[in-house]
């Protein structure tokens, strides 16, 4: 949810600079975007919806996480012309690479899980296995694959909203910035 | 925010038609993209 974040900043940032500099909003033409609700129907399954996040099998929720990011990267191709879009495919490409190499779920350390939740029971999870109904999977860094590109960021503590994210995320976020921005040209 | 209203509702309705379309495709994009965790939830 943080990475919405960036749409509420691109969009109010582009807003102001339109405003500012008198002229409309140029909305880009972007291909292939029916591509992107079924991409996101197996995520919203195996991560967001409920009832299906929380008996969904780690098998199938990392099959589905997979799947959809492929889509998501031929949508990204699809729209490769479009100011932004190589930040935000490079980011889902680093984010799937280290997905793929590490058995389909997003890596996170034990000891970023104890900086998320230093209070956490200790039962609430385990090395080895997924992180509650996220995308992740508990790994210690030396067991992990390309360990520089998992989900090793926490936000600082003054931040009452605590999230790990990874490098991918980042070019993600900035992606998405770039693309609103470019809106107000 | 309210600015912003003011100046979304002034835009044309094409216009204001394929910026919720492309706003909801980019935080569908996000939200499906990037791997953010929350402990207990989604980051």
């Amino acid at each position: 949810m943080i990475l919405l974040v960036a749409i509420v900043v691109g969009i109010s940032a582009t807003w102001m600079r339109a405003r500012y500099t008198n002229t409309r909003l140029t909305i880009p033409e972007l291909e292939w975007m029916w591509l992107v609700p079924i991409a996101f129907v197996p995520q919203w399954l195996a991560f967001y919806f409920q009832p299906t996040s929380t008996s969904i099998s780690t098998t199938a929720a990392s099959a589905g996480l997979i799947t959809s990011q492929l889509l998501l990267l031929a949508f990204a191709w699809a729209n490769r012309k479009v100011p932004g879009f190589w930040a935000l495919g490079l980011g889902l490409g680093l984010n799937l690479l280290v997905i793929v190499l590490n058995g389909g779920l997003m890596p996170i350390s034990p000891e970023t899980v104890r900086e998320l939740a230093p209070n956490a029971p200790s039962a609430a999870w385990q090395a080895g296995e997924r992180l509650g109904t996220t995308k992740d999977i508990v790994l210690p860094a030396n067991a992990t694959r390309l360990w520089w590109l998992s989900d090793r960021f926490v936000l600082p503590d003054w931040f009452s909203y605590r999230v790990a994210f990874s490098i991918g995320d980042i070019f993600v976020g900035v992606g998405a910035i770039l693309v609103l921005w470019r809106m107000g040209e | 925010m309210k600015r912003l209203m003011r100046n979304f509702d002034r835009q044309p309705e094409s216009t204001k038609a394929r910026l919720m379309l492309v706003l909801v495709t980019l935080s569908m994009f996000l939200l499906s993209a990037g791997a953010p965790a929350g402990f207990g939830g989604m980051g």
